[in-house]
């Protein structure tokens, strides 16, 4: 008994020193970015688009990434449904410090296409999910200040200001800031709150099936994600199924002649 | 020989269908059944019913594992265009894909067009099209021609492509529709036969990078669109005084190149060929010069919106100048004066249609596109308006298009297509077959 109390004792102090060493906010939000990049997975994806009336929109897609040596990180997303979109695939180089590299092959162009991935603010295929949800971004983009800590889904996080680093950055993203709770238990995220450009409340996205992929590096990864829009009542609903961690997917997923295939 | 290639291809679909359980072989059925309508006014007159159908297509691929997959692409079609009745099966595809690891082929008719750029391909040369099909859908136009093609990617920045199209295909071009002389009659085009040695054939080498990705490429076979020539000229006297002319195929090599990058968020993309057509120990004015063509286009999202803006240019080698000829009266050829100068009269007119055909009108060209699109209500209204103008000859075309989705795979699209051009161009002579309003729904499964 007296060992177990020595260990937790040790445990809490572990964690307040850890808090403590990485209770800068920019720190907290680059420990769990880098949490969440796993070496290699594979996965369904199925979204769930609702327009607050009662009316809903499915698309599915499948996704395989992997990071390689250099940094950069492959991701190729092919699309199932709804038909009319069904064959289309999306390739995505995300390196590290440059702009990310895109193609879309779509059935009706029969040629794959470089894309311009610019557009942070666009809507992710109608849903209240826009693209930088979806991705890592850019740290740097950001300023960060700490706003204390509150409860979030039982866990205790500190809650972050995150504000875009210039009006251009502002404009690109589409916000004036957003508030992001982050866990002092596993530094993943539970909840972000995004302001529009007149600094009012917009859409607020919540985390949830936070797993353990691999121990090994203890990453995480994240299957659900639910995004309301606070004005208009649309909500959008992203489930991950059939997940698996692999760090060998296949170097041949992640080129153009894969998605042009398919 | 081309309907037993067909054959098998869809007999091995169809045995892959019943061999195997459809969940575990591999196989996807989809397609989409669509009721199209185009209207218009022809020479001032009431409105009327340009084409109206109903099109299914059927579209089956069979996967096997990682050695290959084939695939078939029925449509069966039937309904009104420009005022004729039909009903049409169509293999607009039948292939066969042999994956062999870095390695692969595809076998059958197929459509695999070339080029980056947007808007005009000129490296895109071993596609035919059927400029007259009715569609809201630009791929409509493209005609599958039966192909052999072998890629080969050693690295994930290099690929090697080489093509050959032993049967010719050719464009379909509705001469029957443009504003003709009534004593023309136009025949179909001739087919130079199935030699080996006569393909049409094409290599491609591919590099893709970080920053820029890009392409050289050469052909060496036929234009998909045949070239008109006069047919026998009738005998004085002449009672009946008509001519048919022929659409003659024929030969070119082509050295292309092709590039597309993001600069500054903004897509670049531009394409040139150099065409040399081939010629005999004569040259033969029907066969259009050599030319240069050139394009380069951006493309860049501004929120919601989308904007492609391109440009393309054409130089036309050894070019001589020639004034659109004068409309031949078949009236003077009761003079007997007139018959010896009938066949360069008539040659000196087709060889001006030629021009037309091939934009070589003019030794410089210069065209310009805007199309700026624009999704909205979440991506369910899709609002684009595709515009081109002629700066050499000042034809050009307003297409707006609207599709609304009003379910997933439930489309209803609308929009309106106007062409102008002048006397003698190409706009001229399609604007009373295209001009009007069209709507379409399309289910696709």
């Amino acid at each position: 008994m007296k060992t177990i109390n020595i260990i937790l004792v040790c445990m809490a102090l572990g964690s307040a020193a850890l808090a403590q060493n990485i209770s800068d906010p920019k720190e907290v939000m680059k420990k769990s970015r880098d949490q969440s990049k796993l070496s290699g997975m594979e996965a369904k994806t199925t979204l769930e688009i609702n327009d607050g009336k009662g009316n809903q929109r499915i698309r599915e897609t499948t996704m395989v990434s992997r990071i390689f040596p250099d940094g950069t990180e492959k991701r190729t997303i092919l699309f199932l449904s709804p038909t009319d979109v069904k064959g289309t695939g999306i390739l995505i180089y995300d390196y590290e410090g440059k702009d990310d590299n895109m193609w879309i092959y779509m059935p009706a162009l029969r040629k794959s296409r470089k894309i311009v991935s610019s557009e942070k603010s666009r809507n992710f295929m109608g849903s209240e999910f826009s693209n930088s949800d979806l991705t890592v971004g850019n740290l740097d983009d950001f300023s960060y200040a700490m706003d204390g800590t509150e409860m979030v889904d039982q866990q205790a996080c500190w809650k972050i200001k995150v504000t875009p680093a210039t009006s251009n950055i502002a404009t690109d993203y589409g916000i004036s800031s957003k508030t992001v709770w982050i866990s002092q238990k596993d530094f993943m995220p539970r909840k972000t709150v995004f302001m529009d450009p007149e600094g009012k409340p917009w859409k607020e996205l919540t985390y949830s099936g936070i797993k353990m992929m691999d121990p090994k590096s203890g990453k995480y990864f994240i299957s659900q994600m639910e995004i309301k829009n606070l004005k208009n009542g649309r909500f959008s609903k992203m489930n991950m199924t059939q997940m698996s961690f692999n760090p060998a997917v296949k170097e041949e997923y992640f080129t153009l002649s894969y998605i042009e295939k398919q | 020989m081309k309907k037993v290639f067909s054959f098998i291809i869809i007999v091995s679909c169809c045995f892959r269908l019943s061999a195997q359980d459809a969940s575990q072989s591999g196989l996807a059925i989809s397609g989409y059944t669509r009721s199209t309508g185009f209207f218009g006014i022809i020479n001032h007159e009431e409105p009327t019913q340009k084409s109206l159908y109903n099109e299914t297509s059927l579209k089956l691929k069979a996967k096997t594992g990682n050695w290959g997959q084939a695939y078939t692409d029925v449509r069966f079609r039937v309904g009104t265009e420009y005022g004729t009745e039909f009903s049409t099966m169509d293999i607009r595809e039948a292939y066969l894909d042999l994956y062999l690891g870095k390695l692969d082929f595809r076998i059958g008719k197929q459509i695999s067009p070339w080029g980056r750029a947007d808007g005009w391909n000129p490296t895109d040369n071993l596609t035919p099209s059927n400029y007259f099909v009715r569609s809201p859908d630009h791929d409509d136009m493209r005609i599958g021609n039966y192909r052999i093609r072998g890629q080969y990617n050693p690295r994930d920045w290099l690929k090697l492509e080489a093509d050959i199209a032993p049967w010719y295909t050719p464009s379909v071009y509705r001469f029957d529709l443009v504003n003709m002389p009534s004593f023309v009659t136009i025949g179909s085009p001739a087919h130079p036969g199935f030699k080996w040695n006569k393909s049409s054939v094409a290599a491609k080498l591919d590099l893709v990078f970080s920053d820029i990705e890009g392409s050289v490429s050469w052909f060496k076979g036929y234009d998909p669109l045949p070239a008109l020539k006069p047919g026998v000229l009738p005998a004085p006297p002449f009672s009946d005084f008509k001519i048919k002319l022929l659409q003659v195929p024929f030969r070119q090599q082509i050295i292309g190149a092709d590039f597309a990058s993001v600069i500054f968020g903004t897509g670049i993309r531009g394409e040139i060929a150099y065409k040399i057509p081939e010629q005999g120990d004569t040259i033969d004015p029907m066969i259009p010069n050599s030319e240069i063509q050139w394009v380069i286009s951006i493309d860049r999202e501004l929120g919601p919106c989308r904007i492609i803006a391109g440009y393309m240019g054409k130089y036309v080698f050894d070019f001589i100048p020639a004034d659109p000829p004068q409309t031949f009266d078949p009236a003077m050829i009761s003079n007997p004066e007139v018959w010896p100068m009938l066949g360069p009269l008539l040659a000196s007119q087709i060889g001006y249609y030629n021009r037309i055909l091939y934009d070589q009108t003019h030794e410089w060209s210069h065209s310009v596109l805007f199309r700026p699109s624009v999704s909205l209500f979440h991506e369910t209204l899709d609002v684009e308006i595709s515009t081109l103008y002629n700066l050499t000859t000042e034809e050009y075309l307003l297409y707006p298009k609207v599709t609304y989705h009003l379910t997933d795979g439930l489309l209803a699209t609308t929009g309106y297509q106007f062409y102008h051009g002048g006397d003698n161009t190409r706009f001229s002579w399609i604007k009373d077959a295209f001009n009007g309003p069209f709507f379409e729904f399309r289910l696709t499964f």
